[in-house]
């Protein structure tokens, strides 16, 4: 079977497939590059991840393995049908492999699905996510995602103005 | 397992740090897609968004504008201004029934979220519900607000006017009074009987630099010549007004755009009066990118220099008029194109390509259509119909194979149990005739033969497949009978469009892995 190396920023390795890698349309590439520019085809690809740390890319690769055998999920799969992308494949597993997460490895977990153009992951993410707006209020959601109101002005309160408009009428 | 650890001193090193990531370290493309849901959901999540901070208020905003432009999204109950007659005996004459907030229209503070407004003829209105037989659709004329114009619209960004007749002078009037425009979308919308009035020489629509989307629509093909002929003159006098801007152009119209041309002088019949609406200049469609399209004229295609499109779709290109597109002229488009083209969309029904066979055949020539010169180096996504299973060699060498970067493809309207009988051909053929292709009886015979051989070959599929849904069977053998996969080495997976059912996809199976050295 062939493999690739893959290295997180603090230089942890994890040994995989080149299948299972070719999965993320990032490593696909690099290892494509690298059999392009590499004379001996039988050698072994070495892809450094600088912009993701060891648990962040366990976690994709575990989730990848996980999913190897699912299909690809085009980037406008659902436009047309109004069904949210995670909605086609969110399974139980999925489910729990999320739960036990707290929102900043959530955040990185998006950022990584999207630097290694990994979509069925980035769709499940962004859809914890969405769960987690949803029915919150606004003090709530700043608390809970650690966001400061940067409004200037009267911006905000002209902004709650037009809320009220939408809601009183 | 294929996943494996190296270096595990170091793993056990990373477990323990704690992550300093939050949501605002997520770049924008990607909290527009955690948040892009919440437009279809409950409206206070949305507004609750709005207010977490300016980032956030404009994703939000931004999400319900393009929602608004392709028409998913009627974006407030509250916001939608409803006019028609308060009840069936009242004429247009009389007030009409307003279901909105009139603050709406004042330029200090506009209350509206997105800058959008969407104003609808009611149920009652000719365009919005069936017409009453033996009544002239004009009795019931309902003209645009005019307050619209008056009270002032200067915040607006997006408008669309659904279900209306319009009076010209009034609609130059309310784009004049919103110069932030940026998309205009009209549907079903022809110009009143002030036509008539009007001078030969249209006059030029007032200036808005924002405008780069406009949006076209009129699905009313059963009415009369005279109210086709100034819905054309409407929305040729507005795409050539904002030809050199345009960035999206929408025409799905059943009367065929005349062209799309640099330096074309437009001229239209209304009746017995002609209106001149005006000429192209010379950079006229240099700005355009996303192009969709029914029924387009002959000349339509032609342009003189092509635009950098990236984006094209086309509905039916064939129709029951004269002077349409043919497939010559949709293929040599597509040509031009392909130095850009990265979204096509073929939505149109197969009989015009059967037309097209039939059309060739006639004259003894192999059958070979006029793609066969054509390569689409950087198209990624291709949408198509469904073909019929004896268009394979049409499918394969004519299309898939002229996409060697092919990462998506749909086949759309996938119907397994369509019925093609004698009856339906018989429907097929006043087209044909009204194009003078009376040769294609031939043709249309055949196919309805072939329609029986296709049934009985599904039928043996879903035979030897009893566990699966007939479409899926389908769609399997559908993939490997066009041996898809060869044709395009970088296609993963093919998704089929179903009609009222849940849609399938087949996936490429993974290559079986080599010897071990």
């Amino acid at each position: 079977m062939a493999l690739v190396r893959v290295i997180s920023s603090d230089g942890a390795a994890f040994l995989v497939s080149q299948r299972l890698a070719k999965r993320s349309g990032k490593l696909k590439t690099e290892i494509e590059t690298f059999r392009k520019s590499s004379d001996n085809s039988e050698a072994q690809p070495e892809i450094r991840i600088v912009t993701i740390r060891a648990e962040i890319l366990r976690l994709v690769l575990q989730w990848l393995q996980q999913h190897q055998n699912d299909p690809v999920l085009p980037a406008n799969q659902n436009e047309q049908d109004g069904r949210g992308d995670a909605e086609m494949g969110q399974s139980q597993w999925d489910r729990d492999f999320l739960a036990p997460m707290d929102l900043g490895i959530v955040m990185e977990l998006i950022l990584a699905a999207n630097h290694l153009e990994v979509k069925g992951l980035l769709d499940i993410t962004c859809k914890l996510v969405e769960s987690k707006i949803t029915g919150r209020t606004v003090d709530e959601i700043r608390t809970a995602f650690k966001l400061k109101s940067d409004f200037k002005g009267n911006e905000e309160e002209q902004t709650r103005l037009e809320n009220r408009w939408c809601v009183e009428n | 397992m294929s996943l494996s650890k190296e270096n595990p001193s170091s793993s056990e090193k990373f477990s323990s740090n704690a992550t300093k990531k939050t949501i605002a370290d997520l770049p924008p493309e990607i909290l527009t897609v955690c948040l892009k849901n919440l437009v279809k959901g409950n409206r206070k999540d949305l507004l609750s968004c709005r207010l977490v901070n300016p980032q956030w208020k404009k994703i939000i905003d931004y999400l319900l504008e393009e929602n608004f432009v392709s028409g998913r999204l009627s974006p407030f109950p509250e916001i939608g201004l409803v006019v028609c007659p308060t009840s069936e005996e009242q004429s247009c004459q009389k007030l009409p029934y307003v279901r909105s907030h009139l603050a709406m229209f004042q330029n200090e503070a506009n209350p509206l979220p997105f800058n959008g407004l969407h104003i609808t003829g009611g149920k009652k209105h000719p365009f919005g519900g069936p017409l009453p037989r033996n009544r002239n659709p004009e009795e019931i004329h309902v003209s645009l607000p005019m307050f619209v114009a008056t009270a002032g619209c200067g915040n607006l960004t997006s408008l669309a006017i659904k279900n209306q007749y319009i009076d010209f002078n009034i609609l130059v009037t309310v784009l004049g009074s919103t110069p932030s425009l940026k998309i205009l979308r009209l549907s079903n919308v022809v110009l009143s009987k002030d036509v008539d009035n009007l001078p030969p020489v249209l006059p030029p629509p007032p200036q808005l630099k924002s405008l780069t989307i406009l949006a076209l629509e009129c699905s009313i093909r059963y009415f009369s010549e005279q109210i086709e002929a100034k819905n054309k003159l409407l929305f040729v006098w507005l795409v050539i007004s904002f030809a050199e801007q345009l960035v999206k152009l929408i025409l799905d119209t059943e009367c065929p755009f005349p062209a799309l041309r640099q330096g074309y002088p437009y001229s239209i019949s209304v009746g017995s009066k002609t209106f001149s609406a005006g000429t192209t200049s010379a950079s006229a469609f240099g700005k355009l990118k996303d192009l969709q399209v029914t029924r387009p004229g002959i000349e339509f295609l032609e342009l003189s220099t092509t635009p950098a499109l990236q984006t094209f779709y086309i509905g039916s290109f064939m129709g029951t008029r004269y002077q349409l597109a043919g497939f010559e002229d949709l293929a040599s488009f597509i040509d031009k194109c392909r130095a850009t083209l990265e979204k096509l969309w073929l939505n149109t029904e197969w009989s015009e390509l059967l037309a097209y066979e039939g059309l060739i055949n006639s004259r003894g020539s192999p059958v070979l259509l006029p793609t066969a010169n054509i390569t689409l180096p950087k198209l990624k996504m291709v949408g198509m119909r469904f073909p019929e299973l004896f268009y394979s060699k049409v499918w394969k060498e004519n299309f898939l194979a002229k996409c060697p970067a092919l990462k998506e493809l749909q086949v759309l309207n996938f119907q397994v149990d369509r019925d093609y009988s004698l009856s339906h051909a018989n429907a097929e053929r006043y087209l044909f005739d009204d194009r003078d292709y009376l040769f294609l009886n031939e043709p249309v015979l055949r196919r309805v033969k072939r329609n029986a051989d296709r049934k009985s070959l599904y039928q043996n599929i879903k035979a030897r497949h009893p566990g699966k849904r007939i479409e899926e069977a389908v769609a399997e053998y559908w993939v490997d009978e066009y041996e898809v996969w060869n044709i395009c080495a970088e296609l993963k997976n093919v998704y089929f469009r179903l009609r009222g059912s849940e849609d399938c996809y087949v996936v490429r199976k993974p290559t079986p892995p080599g010897p071990l050295p």
